[in-house]
């Protein structure tokens, strides 16, 4: 490895963002969607826009604020930054501009796709968003990669897309949809989806986004502001799928699975780990599989960092990260373009070694996604697989 | 030793308007409100975002004065970070939402139609 | 067409007018109006977002009925709609802010609910016209909605009070709205609950698992006043106020009579938490002060099956025309529909006229001349 004689640049260091998003609207989808679907697809163009609340494909269906944060009492941001990106040049140049070298895409509608009772509308949907990021976002080698959307509604579906996406390069996981999902993931049904994505070596992203349901943890009515909700909505979607996943064996029965949850930013997982721990004395007959305390699979975990938490003592969340053993698995994410975006030197700047820095901004990346290539600049320093 | 750099004309910006300029390669926003001008870095504390591209505009306040039921204030005062939404008084460089946090603000002088920042 | 010979003035006692944020600001005033002239979110019928959203999660079929409805924006849209639907007088409510029970911040409910009824009154209600409107309270803030009735009350024009159903919490019937029910009898108003097809996760709203817009169709309105119903009736809070009406709209009726004969049945062994139906008195005794409606009315194969149900709920005198226009379900034919019906002639007079002209307090409402044929 070559010595540095300098500090560590953001532009120096391999940045890989686990969760960026693409805009999947219905006119976007409706050159690839199935026939019959398409004059639902077309029906949209009549519809009033708004963001990320699309009655009849993505419904927010909140109370506290249909664009965060919050419409009953005006945001004084306005609509200030458009919050979307449409297109691959799009988000090539955007995250250039913030030194990001990899990006990972997540939908933008499509996750709250879990939340559409009609199943044989979501597999359509599924299967129109795979096909429109195959023609319009890897059609070049842009540094761009995406995930294949797992739906609940119809696991031999998910399975099908798995099986059908699961060989090309430019899809690096499995996404499970976790808002207004019903059951959570740990259910036996979604097996299946397990069994796939690690028969493919592909890790599965956990990623939620504010929305309501009647299912805990989405059931939120309770608040008035939009700041309760998006304060516990996605960690505690994230500890509950956890908790559902813990409690099937999913780590145990899929050990070479790899688990990543996201946008729920860090300060959760000690919480939930020690909790874990701490019942595990007293219960673990309820969680016979594991033969060890629950925690040793969740050190296994990956974490990705958004939003990620800023306490005025940049040195307490290191501290977390080192309590939940994060050195490994923590992965950087921006979120982009969303409301709550990190930019990059909010995680870059912690207090912490070069070396974590290399890890977290990307080199634990790779380990959680070994198909992504390493960028030409920065081959001879990255190695994939390499232990730092 | 300070340096006066022209800024604008003070026919340029309305009452109400700011723009944000380059002085010794430091970005600030200008704001005019009513008949004063106000300067500020172009850096929110948050996160380094274009601070001064923000919209300008009131804030939503309580206290027991308004029997802390929300309030609009400081009509045309308050600038909102467009990256997370931190938001600054700008005549004070104040945030409201941390009250340890001031922005240091660059002065301002209006000479005839020339309006300067000091460095 | 038969409804031209009518002699005495048709009333429908449910429709619902269109409202636009724009239109609400100037009746606004402190921070809400500041929020309305603020709030850029686009107007979709039945749906306004933050206050009162429509919740749809199935997709936009072919034969979805919710799209690309036809509303009125003012009365002289809404007068030519009620000359073709045959009627003389209506009673309306709010198009867009059906879901104001949702949210539980009192203060901006009650801000939010004065406003409208400002609104209303300025710019609907035209009594000599025969358009007259419901006063929509705050489920948040029993004794502000309480004050907010006895103001509209002496203001011409008021003739109803409605009950936001969807997702209240706690339903209505309970002791919490007792200013509500107060106020309401002691201005003769009677009380309409209102609802709407909803998914949100208040009971009886969680409606997330079925997986048809059909389902929800179904369900939700007539489970939203069931469980209003059955509350109403086991508080007691009809029995306390026994000049109160209650109009239970937008569900047929068929479904009152076994759930009559299911709370006087159970009732028989629990009656110590119901002290006000003692000795003989029994909860379906509560039909005294209960109304349905028109819309829609049950079409059993065999129209002695709707004679025979008419007469056990005694319904010649409980039953109101409604077209609960402009709902993609409205009927537009009811007028004609309540005309066929197996029932005494003097039963139809009553739904289509008497009735409401009594309990809303409406003598002065006349028959039109020229209805459109």
């Amino acid at each position: 490895m070559a010595t540095r004689t300098k500090r560590l640049t953001l532009n120096d260091t391999l940045v890989v963002d686990v969760d960026v998003h693409a805009h999947d609207t219905p006119e976007a989808l409706t050159p690839y969607i199935d026939a019959e679907w398409r004059p639902v697809l077309e029906k949209f163009r009549d519809v009033p826009r708004r963001y990320l609340d699309l009655g009849g494909y993505s419904a927010y269906n909140s109370i506290q604020g249909a664009k965060l944060p919050g419409v009953s009492l005006p945001s004084p941001r306005g609509n200030s930054r458009i919050e979307i990106v449409y297109t691959a040049e799009q988000m090539r140049r955007e995250l250039d501009d913030f030194s990001i070298d990899v990006g990972i895409i997540f939908p933008d509608h499509h996750l709250r796709i879990a939340g559409l009772p009609n199943a044989n509308y979501a597999k359509a949907l599924s299967r129109a968003y795979h096909h429109w990021l195959k023609e319009e976002w890897f059609h070049e080698d842009n540094d761009l990669y995406g995930v294949i959307i797992a739906i609940p509604q119809d696991v031999e579906e998910a399975v099908r897309e798995i099986e059908r996406w699961g060989n090309d390069e430019r899809f690096v996981g499995v996404f499970l949809p976790t808002c207004e999902m019903y059951p959570l993931w740990g259910h036996r049904k979604f097996d299946p989806i397990y069994e796939a994505a690690q028969r493919y070596d592909l890790p599965v992203f956990l990623h939620a986004v504010a929305g309501m349901s009647s299912g805990f943890p989405y059931n939120l009515e309770a608040f008035t502001t939009a700041i309760s909700t998006h304060t516990i909505a996605h960690s505690f979607a994230m500890m509950a799928h956890m908790l559902s996943m813990m409690e099937t064996g999913v780590p145990v029965r899929y050990p070479d699975l790899r688990i990543c949850f996201c946008e729920a930013g860090l300060t959760w997982v000690p919480f939930l780990r020690m909790r874990v721990d701490k019942e595990f004395n007293e219960n673990r007959y309820q969680w016979p599989h594991f033969n060890d305390r629950p925690s040793k699979w969740i050190k296994k975990f990956y974490f990705a960092t958004q939003p990620v938490e800023e306490p005025e003592n940049k040195q307490d969340l290191v501290d977390i990260i080192r309590i939940y053993d994060g050195d490994d698995t923590t992965v950087f994410a921006s979120d982009w373009p969303h409301h709550d975006f990190d930019h990059p030197r909010a995680v870059f700047d912690l207090p912490v070694s070069e070396v974590s820095k290399r890890k977290i901004m990307g080199a634990n990346a790779l380990k959680l996604m070994p198909r992504i290539k390493i960028p030409v600049k920065y081959q001879d320093v990255y190695k994939q697989g390499e232990t730092l | 030793m300070s340096t006066e750099y022209i800024v604008a004309h003070s026919d340029e910006l309305q009452p109400g308007q700011r723009k944000v300029i380059k002085v010794r390669g430091i970005e600030i926003g200008l704001f005019r409100i009513g008949d004063e001008y106000h300067a500020l870095p172009n850096i929110c504390t948050h996160q380094f975002g274009p601070l001064c591209a923000g919209k300008v505009g009131p804030a939503i306040m309580a206290d027991e004065n308004s029997n802390w039921g929300p309030e609009f204030r400081y009509d045309g005062e308050v600038v909102c970070c467009p990256w997370h939404g931190l938001e600054f008084h700008v005549p004070t460089g104040q945030c409201l939402a941390f009250p340890e946090t001031r922005l240091r603000k660059y002065t301002v002088k209006v000479e005839g139609d020339e309006v300067k920042i000091v460095l | 067409m038969t409804h031209n010979t009518l002699d005495y003035p048709v009333i429908d006692v449910d429709v619902h007018i269109h409202e636009t944020t724009p239109d609400l600001v100037e009746f606004a005033d402190g921070t809400l109006r500041r929020t309305l002239e603020l709030d850029r979110s686009v107007e979709n019928y039945l749906d306004t977002p933050g206050l009162s959203p429509l919740t749809a999660y199935d997709p936009p079929l072919s034969d979805d009925p919710q799209r690309n409805a036809r509303v009125a924006r003012d009365t002289g849209e809404l007068r030519s709609v009620l000359d073709e639907l045959g009627v003389d007088a209506a009673i309306v409510y709010t198009g867009r802010l059906l879901g104001t029970a949702i949210r539980h911040d009192p203060a901006f409910a009650v801000d939010i609910t004065q406003t409208y009824n400002r609104y209303l009154q300025a710019r609907w209600l035209r009594p000599d016209e025969g358009i007259y409107g419901a006063i929509l309270v705050a489920a948040q803030d029993a004794k502000a909605s309480a004050r907010e009735i006895e103001r509209c009350a002496a203001e011409p024009g008021f003739a109803a009070v409605m009950l936001p159903m969807a997702s209240v919490y706690p339903l209505w019937g309970h002791a919490d709205y007792e200013p509500i029910y107060a106020a309401a009898e002691a201005a003769g108003l009677p009380l309409v609950l209102q609802g709407y097809t909803h998914v949100f996760p208040v009971f009886p709203y969680q409606m997330q698992q079925f997986d048809t817009a059909l389902a929800k169709q179904v369900l939700a309105r007539p489970f939203g006043v069931m469980a209003n119903f059955v509350n109403f009736v086991t508080t007691g809070a009809l029995a306390r106020h026994p000049k109160l009406k209650v109009v239970l709209a937008e569900c047929g009726f068929s479904w009152l009579l076994p759930m009559l004969w299911r709370l006087d049945s159970q009732h028989q062994w629990l009656r110590e938490e119901t002290p006000f139906y003692s000795g003989d008195a029994k909860p379906s005794d509560v039909m005294q002060q209960i109304y349905v409606t028109t819309h829609r009315l049950e079409e059993p194969k065999n129209p002695q099956t709707l004679a025979a149900l008419f007469s056990e709920l005694n319904l010649a005198e409980h039953m109101l025309f409604a077209t609960d226009w402009p709902r993609y379900d409205a009927d537009v034919e009811g007028v004609e529909r309540v005309l066929n019906l197996p029932v005494p002639t003097e039963a139809k007079r009553k739904i289509l006229s008497d009735n409401a002209r009594a309990i809303f307090k409406l003598p002065q409402v006349t028959r039109r001349a020229k209805l459109t044929t």
